[in-house]
């Protein structure tokens, strides 16, 4: 069972490993770049000053991992690098010029110019290997006490410490990492949390421009919240601030009033929003959907297969049949309507993440869309069951219908259901798209279509990415499932041993 | 016999049975009145189709949904089985008075509960002992029927069990609220011959320790040869003869046994065909007139294209509803190959044992 799962995951490791490749280089091959720009407001505003457009447009495309570019003061610091004794201008000089055209040729860089000031800058095209290799060398970042070299603070200590720190209790605290707090504890879900390994899937442009992929999709959104803390120097007092994510900030560029307040160089806090992030609301929705789907799905299907043939078998199937046959989007409107009458908002942001009513209509009309298929199949599944031997067997030594529904049949035809519980889960959350189009919800469900519009590039990986990782795991928790409810599926590799 | 095993547990008075299938009644069974004695081994022999397995199903109500009793009462110890309406009256029936073995134990176990847990399930629900308790008399039936390390064992799901050990805890199951019927059909079908002769034995030495009466559905007259005491022949959902394992071999009255009697495989010798019944039995679906047999029977009277023939008494424990017993009948004796059929038998059963135990003998050599 171990040596099987071991190899199982490392099989999916691997596919998500093919699937996230294979995506990033076609986003990245087939995809034209200016495309990225057709939608940015930027390129008008910068149409009258095409030194800046070039810049920002270069500047773009580094971001995105297209280009490695460096400006005209970039480049003159590295040119002075390597050659601590020349003097380097942007003055249009020979000399100058020399020393750029090598520079460049040495570092494989093509040497270009601004056509206003004809200022010289570099770019140079990055290999599809190369920008992989960049990706999934970024992919995870492990914070240790030497992850910040700062120059500007050379003293800066280097520890991992258990302590009772004054703003967040106990705590793993370090000096010399990225984030202050390597473990933490508080009230919200799930209680133990940690900064040590973050992914990081590069950034995003050009919608939410200059955020992190990361933050983009798992961030908190909305408006800011404020606590109350009392800070390491003894001050209590209201603050948006996530002391949680207390960041290195180099002396440099101190801000004096935080520092003061916090007392060491981690500085740099995330603030505190209101509303789930993207991927919390959908997978909130997704979840409670899942749920509700089955609470309503189940009885539904238990009483249609009891009494199959009879009339209520004969109205819920007509039900179900119309359920699947009309298009999704009209029940979505149709439901969404019933449900206004009903006193739910019809729009998410009417009344915000914050109010319990918005959640009611997208979550019913999402678990609603997904009963038909649950209804339908676990009618299918007990009737399998019920004209079984053992059944048969059971009546024959005594049972009640009752008893033999509620400990064979339902335990029988629930294993092909809880083998798919787990992509369920997914099929909802990617799956919302319409949803969460129709009440404007804040979910991840349409943000893969959006970046695709938007030429996202980096969302679109990072959603490829999140949905393999999530849709492969999940089959592997399907099994995972699958062997707990029924003894007769040993998740064991070939040659295994088998214990009897 | 002493009075007391005379005593009749089941009485089957002119059952009917009819199924609706596709808007046409099927007549399965057709006035069949028959009793079962306490204590007693009453096989049913029969052709596919002819009735068997539905007539004791109606014993423990167990018809398909497509199916009613259309007539006739089956009383069981004084009470009315033919009045119980619901399931809930006839749950007290059924494993607790009435048990039933089918025929492949491959598929009669719940394949995701313990084997433990499908025993101790029963004793639980028909005799309000406490888990516990209940565990404690599953390990102990286990045992008797035969499983060893039965503690050990109570845990185990059914894949992990062999269709011989399979068919060993279905009887444990059947007998754990010592039923005073067991109703076999067909348990030994599913099994190879060695393992079909132990379920058999295992059958028999519990019969003698627990005291229950066994209808035995079967269409291998070997089998009811060695376990039955009274045999029913059907054919066509019609009781056609019932006398003692001794007058249905050796002296049959009804063509239909004797077509059955020919077709033994035991008789069939080197140079022999082995004899098979001619023609396919009548449909169910039309009223028949006359003898159910009659169109493939080669000793068909004209009465019996005409008229259905009454049960004829032979001896107080033989009955057989032909006219050949009529005594206006021409006189026809059976067919040679079935006479002497002790001697035929035994003869053969003789040859087959002494090669049993040459192999038996081959294999513990080896």
């Amino acid at each position: 069972m171990k040596k099987y799962l071991f190899f199982r995951v490392l099989r999916s490791i691997v596919s998500i490993f093919l699937v996230t490749t294979i995506a990033y280089i076609m986003v990245f091959s087939m995809v034209p770049r200016r495309d990225i720009f057709k939608q940015d407001p930027m390129i008008q505003k910068l149409a009258n000053d095409p030194d800046s457009l070039t810049d920002y447009k270069e500047n773009a495309y580094r971001k995105m991992n297209y280009i490695d570019y460096f400006d005209t003061k970039s480049l003159i610091a590295k040119v002075e690098a390597e050659h601590p004794d020349a003097k380097v201008t942007t003055a249009h000089t020979a000399a100058n010029a020399k020393l750029f055209k090598e520079w460049a040729n040495d570092n494989g860089y093509k040497l270009n110019r601004y056509s206003v000031s004809k200022n010289y800058y570099v770019t140079r095209e990055l290999p599809l290997l190369e920008r992989l290799g960049r990706f999934y060398g970024n992919l995870i970042q492990i914070d240790t006490p030497w992850a910040i070299h700062d120059k500007s603070n050379p003293k800066l200590a280097r520890y991992l410490r258990i302590e009772n720190d004054k703003t967040v209790g106990w705590a793993v605290v370090g000096s010399g990492t990225r984030y202050r707090y390597q473990i933490y504890f508080n009230g919200s879900f799930p209680f133990i949390h940690q900064n040590i390994i973050k992914f990081n899937l590069g950034t995003s442009y050009p919608t939410f421009a200059g955020n992190a992929v990361t933050d983009v999709i798992g961030g908190r959104q909305g408006q800011t919240v404020s606590t109350k803390y009392k800070f390491p120097n003894g001050q209590v007092m209201n603050t948006a601030d996530n002391v949680y994510t207390r960041q290195y900030q180099s002396p440099s560029r101190r801000n004096q009033m935080s520092y003061e307040r916090y007392e060491d160089d981690y500085t740099n806090v995330d603030q505190v929003n209101q509303d789930p992030s993207m991927i919390g609301t959908s997978v909130r929705a997704g979840f409670w959907a899942l749920i509700l789907s089955y609470v309503i799905g189940i009885p539904i299907a238990l009483g249609m297969a009891r009494l199959k043939g009879k009339w209520f078998d004969r109205l819920f199937t007509g039900v179900v049949t119309v359920l699947m046959a009309v298009p999704g989007l009209a029940l979505i409107y149709t439901f969404r309507y019933v449900l206004s009458v009903a006193g739910a908002p019809d729009s998410f942001p009417t009344k915000g993440a914050s109010a319990f009513s918005s959640w009611v209509g997208p979550t019913v009309v999402l678990a609603l869309l997904s009963v038909s298929g649950i209804v339908i199949w676990f009618r299918r599944y007990m009737v399998d069951q019920q004209q079984s031997d053992y059944v048969k067997f059971a009546k024959s030594k005594g049972l009640t219908d009752r008893e033999i529904y509620r400990k064979h049949i339902f335990k029988n035809a629930s294993i092909p259901v809880v083998q798919g519980i787990p992509s369920n889960i997914i099929g909802l959350i990617s799956g919302a798209m319409m949803t969460e189009t129709v009440f404007a919800m804040p979910g991840m469900g349409k943000m893969l279509p959006d970046s695709i519009i938007a030429h996202n590039n980096s969302v679109v990986i990072a959603l490829v990415f999140i949905f393999t990782t999530i849709g492969v795991f999940s089959v592997l928790l399907g099994d995972v499932l699958m062997s707990i409810v029924d003894p007769r599926i040993q998740l064991a590799v070939s040659g295994d041993e088998q214990n009897g | 016999m002493s009075e007391e095993e005379q005593k009749t547990i089941l009485k089957v008075r002119d059952l009917s049975v009819e199924f609706q299938v596709r808007g046409k009644t099927l007549k399965a069974i057709h006035h069949v009145s028959l009793d079962l004695h306490d204590g007693e081994t009453l096989a049913i022999v029969g052709e596919s189709g002819s009735g068997k397995s539905v007539l004791t199903k109606t014993f423990t109500g167990m018809l398909e949904q497509n199916g009613h009793v259309s007539g006739g009462t089956i009383e069981y110890n004084g009470q009315m089985l033919t009045d119980l309406k619901n399931d809930k009256q006839w749950v007290k029936i059924r494993g607790k008075e009435i048990a039933t073995v089918f025929q492949d134990p491959m598929t009669s176990l719940d394949p995701i509960h313990t084997i433990g847990s499908q025993i101790s399930e029963v004793i639980v629900k028909h005799q309000g002992k406490s888990k516990s308790e209940a565990k404690k008399m599953a390990i102990e039936l286990m045992g008797r029927t035969g499983i060893p390390d039965a503690a050990e064992r109570y845990g185990d799901y059914p894949f992990e069990y062999s269709g011989g050990m399979r068919q060993r805890i279905v009887i444990a199951i059947a007998l754990a609220c010592h039923p005073k019927i067991l109703i076999c059909d067909e348990p030994t079908t599913a099994l190879d011959v060695t393992t079909q002769a132990q379920i058999l034995d295992l059958i028999r030495d519990l019969k003698e320790e627990y005291h229950f009466s066994i209808i035995f559905i079967t269409h291998d007259l070997g089998v009811v040869a060695s376990i039955a005491d009274r045999i029913a022949v059907m054919y066509s959902g019609r009781l056609i003869e019932v006398g003692t394992v001794d007058e249905i071999f050796y002296d049959p009255r009804h063509p239909y046994t004797w077509s059955l009697l020919s077709s033994l495989p035991q008789l069939a010798t080197k140079d022999t065909n082995l004899y098979s019944i001619p023609g396919t039995p009548p449909s169910l679906y039309s009223e028949i007139k006359g003898d159910a047999f009659a169109p493939r029977d080669p000793y068909a009277l004209k009465v019996d294209f005409e008229r259905e023939p009454p049960l004829f008494k032979i001896t107080d424990t033989h009955y057989a509803r032909t006219w050949l017993l009529d005594p206006r009948a021409p006189k026809i004796e059976k067919p040679e190959i079935i006479q002497n059929l002790h001697e035929r038998i035994e003869k053969q059963m003789e040859s087959d044992f002494m090669k049993r135990a040459e192999t038996e003998g081959e294999v513990n050599a080896s």
